[in-house]
């Protein structure tokens, strides 16, 4: 039994790999920042969008001045069109036997041509153009006349910037909506791009797969610098490697543990809660050195209750914040209760097993310079009375992504010659998909700029207003004057009548539009322009799909709860820190005023966002436990010292964040980084006998 | 050493100008009828000249643009805003040059014992159906281009 309980963290280990990729935990994690947003509505709509956004386009420029640029453009757009999911901009989503089909219930009417018409005056002129033509004249059967509004048929998809060369566009189909599909056009892209340094491309989608490499090789700097730091630690000033292999695997397991039962629990886990969550599972660390440093594992003493207390408290706090209504902090709660569960666990019971033997560091002497804990107390309440009327919320999501400053240019490069008028895309929905397409033509009948596919779906009033009489005159009319000008015979028989029946309002029917379904909702989408914007978004058919907005409705929705138990959590905090520590609960209450006071500091710079406020919370909770080992009565060098060893070890894992680009794993880290270092100032001005 | 060096250019440069004379017949499906016209096409490098006779029109296709010359005006477009004429000078000057470079940029092309056929690009296949060639050493025997529209167009070298 004894040796087994010395090989038990390793097994343990190795039984948690196993599980994890048995269970596919890997599958859950997700790069996407909409996997931090809460379950519901706005986040199903804003994923059903996705699927049926037909409008992703790929950019495609060629630099250069001199004869060959247009052609070398081609080829380019050559090389890119023989992907089986790049077309070219001209092919319309629309089926062309359904327009065929419906052409004058979806083009607008010419009444005045109509009214002015002189037929065989009209028919005459399409013959001279038909027999001047240098190619082939494309004369269009179905209007004939030219009574309907048409696109032209032959339009240069190639834009020539002055001073720059060539631009063109390309479409990307309905199947390019995953991350693996996302990937293989960047990569294709960047393929062409290193062959030739005269390409440029940009597409939304890149953003997507950009930003996921940036944060990938963030977290693994992070994680080396972590690694270091914990190194330095355990090896130079502690000199006990046996300590840093069980304290790493034990670290290891509560991380493979929190994901085991994170993933078991949520479908999708943002890759913030994994690298946050393995973060906050290093506090546990604090519970060893406490152990090890008072001789718990030596002397296999009972239970220390300084470290119990520590522990239920952080772990209750965290409890009570799991009930926030906001899927990321949900997730980073369930994370964190389950990984400092496990490590306890293991620290407390397994760990004395273990046979480590101390090793008495002389790195830390006591400080000689002292301050009367009223002093601190006051200096702050007077900062956070300061930075409380600063304090402002920011609640663009987007601030928390990866500034992908080369993207934005290109991005900017692109919008200016080709969506010259800036759009937005918004969603439409209604009761059935008749409304649905009746909502459509009324917004852009309303709103003239507005797109939507769903424009060339004729309305069942466009079907009964159609003055079929009126048609038939004009057919009969044209078919008089065909030969006498020179046409074929019977060449227009078929013009201007409408061979249809009312349109079917079915998924089958429509299928090539982009229609689908959340719960009894239709829904599609219209891009709109930007000056048309804030009125479109009041229409009572009209959903939002800005990112920004959604995400304030949902964080202001959440703010009230998280709020209030936050105030819930604080309340625990106090009970728990009077109960540890009773006479002295104003002095330990320092370890919670301080770093609030120095973490609020942040608001005379910058925005709080939401990870700010959460690192605050959990900051907290961290520093009550040094509240209460700090103001035990069996007070003594070794818990200085404990404490000094697990802040630095907080350090390795949340400070290391300040050196990140992505925001959110900045805002994480500098929070972390002021509250370590207000803790070390109480650590180092505390009274130690 | 000047000038024996212009005499050779000038040499040189009549040397590879060519000039084709041909027979372009155009069926037009919509009038159920054919016209016939004769042309002239002169091919310098990858500056090419049409001239239909009894018209007062040149029309010249040069790497930066087209021109169309009458005796009173002179219109000049870009290559993008003269798309039709484009294409045909480009198919024009690919044939005769062998230039597949050039016939690759809209058309992929397939090889059938004496014949050439071109299969349009997704862009121009809305209105081209397909365009087939046959020549002999450097003269064209013919070439005809299917439109989508039923229309046809041949062109005949002749002597």
């Amino acid at each position: 039994m004894k040796r087994l309980s010395k090989y038990l963290n390793f097994i343990t280990l190795f039984v948690l790999l196993a599980i994890f990729f048995a269970s596919d935990v890997p599958k859950h994690i997700s790069t996407q920042i909409t996997s931090i947003l809460p379950a519901g509505e706005n986040k199903a709509l804003l994923r059903e969008f996705e699927k049926l956004n037909t409008n992703k386009q790929l950019f495609i420029a060629y630099k250069g001045e001199d004869k060959n640029t247009l052609n070398s453009l081609k080829k380019i757009e050559k090389q890119l069109l023989e992907h089986k999911n790049i077309d070219p901009i001209t092919n319309s989503i629309i089926n062309k036997e359904y327009e065929k089909k419906y052409y004058y219930l979806l083009h607008k009417f010419d009444e005045k041509k109509y009214d002015s018409l002189d037929i065989k005056q009209e028919l005459t002129k399409i013959y001279q153009k038909i027999i001047t033509s240098p190619f082939s004249f494309s004369l269009d059967t179905i209007d004939p006349l030219n009574l309907f509004e048409k696109n032209t048929i032959l339009k240069s998809p190639y834009i020539k910037i002055e001073n720059y060369g060539y631009i063109t566009f390309l479409q990307l189909d309905k199947s390019v909506n995953s991350f693996v599909k996302y990937k293989e056009i960047y990569d294709l892209v960047q393929n062409l791009k290193q062959t030739d340094a005269k390409i440029e491309a940009f597409s939304t989608l890149f953003y997507f797969v950009e930003n996921q490499e940036k944060i990938k090789s963030d977290v693994n700097i992070i994680i080396t610098l972590a690694l270091s730091v914990l190194f330095i630690l355990y090896i130079v000033i502690l000199r006990n490697f046996k300590l840093l292999v069980h304290t790493v695997t034990t670290l290891g397991s509560s991380v493979l543990f929190a994901l085991v039962i994170s993933a078991f629990i949520f479908d999708e886990l943002s890759i913030f809660t994994v690298v946050f969550g393995i973060s906050i599972s290093t506090i546990a660390i604090d519970y060893m050195f406490h152990n090890y440093l008072h001789g718990y594992y030596e002397q296999r003493k009972p239970l220390n209750k300084d470290v119990f207390f520590g522990m239920s408290t952080t772990i209750g706090a965290f409890f009570i914040l799991s009930f926030v209504d906001f899927s990321f902090i949900q997730q980073l709660t369930i994370f964190s209760i389950s990984a400092l569960l496990f490590s306890y666990i293991q620290f407390t019971f397994l760990f004395p097993y273990l046979n480590i033997k101390s090793t008495q560091s002389t790195y830390i002497t006591k400080s000689r310079f002292t301050l009367k804990p009223i002093y601190i107390t006051l200096v702050s309440v007077i900062l956070i009375a300061l930075a409380i009327p600063n304090i402002k919320i920011d609640f663009n999501i987007k601030n928390l992504d990866v500034d992908n400053i080369e993207l934005q240019s290109l991005d900017n490069f692109f919008n200016k010659y080709i969506n010259k008028d800036k759009k937005t895309a918004v969603l439409l929905y209604g009761n059935s998909i008749e409304e649905l397409v009746n909502n459509a033509h009324n917004l852009q009948t309303t709103y003239p700029k507005t797109k939507s596919a769903l424009e060339n779906i004729p309305t069942k009033n466009s079907f009964e207003k159609f003055d079929t009489r009126r048609f038939e005159t004009l057919n009969q009319k044209l078919n008089t004057v065909t030969k006498e000008v020179g046409f074929r015979e019977n060449l227009f028989h078929e013009s201007y009548k409408l061979q249809s029946n009312l349109p079917q309002y079915t998924y089958q029917e429509l299928q090539n539009f982009p229609i689908g379904k959340y719960k009894n909702l239709f829904i599609s989408y219209a891009i709109v322009s930007n000056s048309d914007y804030d009125n479109i978004i009041k229409e009572p058919y009209i959903k939002t799909l800005s990112f920004k907005e959604l995400f304030k409705k949902d964080l202001t929705k959440s703010l009230q709860s998280l709020q209030f138990l936050s105030i819930i959590a604080l309340v625990f905090i106090c009970v728990m820190l009077y109960i540890a520590v009773k006479n002295r609960f104003f002095q330990a209450l320092n370890y919670i005023l301080f770093p609030i006071a120095l973490i609020l500091l942040v608001s005379f710079f910058v925005e709080l966002n939401i990870l700010h406020i959460f690192m605050m919370i959990v900051l907290i909770s961290l520093s009550i436990d040094y509240g209460i080992y700090m103001n035990n009565s069996k007070l003594s060098s070794n818990t200085q010292k404990a404490i000094f060893y697990s802040l630095l070890s907080t350090f390795a894992g949340f400070g290391v964040l300040i050196f990140s680009s992505v925001n959110a794993l900045f805002s994480i880290g500098l929070i972390a980084t002021l509250g370590i270092v207000s803790l070390i100032i109480l650590l180092l001005t505390h009274k130690v006998p | 050493m000047f000038k024996i060096s212009l005499i050779l250019l000038i040499a040189i440069n009549i040397l590879f100008s060519k000039e084709v004379r041909f027979n372009e017949t155009k069926y037009i499906y919509a009038l159920d009828n054919k016209f016939s016209k004769i042309g002239t096409l002169n091919i310098k490098d990858s500056k090419v000249t049409l001239h239909y006779k009894n018209s007062d029109k040149n029309i010249i296709y040069t790497n930066e643009n087209i021109q169309i010359i009458t005796q009173e005006t002179t219109e000049t477009f870009t290559h993008e805003e003269s798309i039709e004429y484009n294409l045909f000078f480009q198919l024009v000057l690919g044939v005769y040059t062998n230039n597949t470079t050039l016939l690759n940029e809209n058309f992929t092309i397939k090889n059938n014992d004496n014949t050439t056929t071109l299969l349009p690009n997704e862009y121009l296949s809305s209105v081209i159906e397909n365009i087939e060639y046959e020549k002999n050493k450097d003269k064209l025997k013919y070439l005809k281009i299917n439109f989508v529209n039923q229309d046809r167009i041949t062109i005949e070298e002749i002597e």
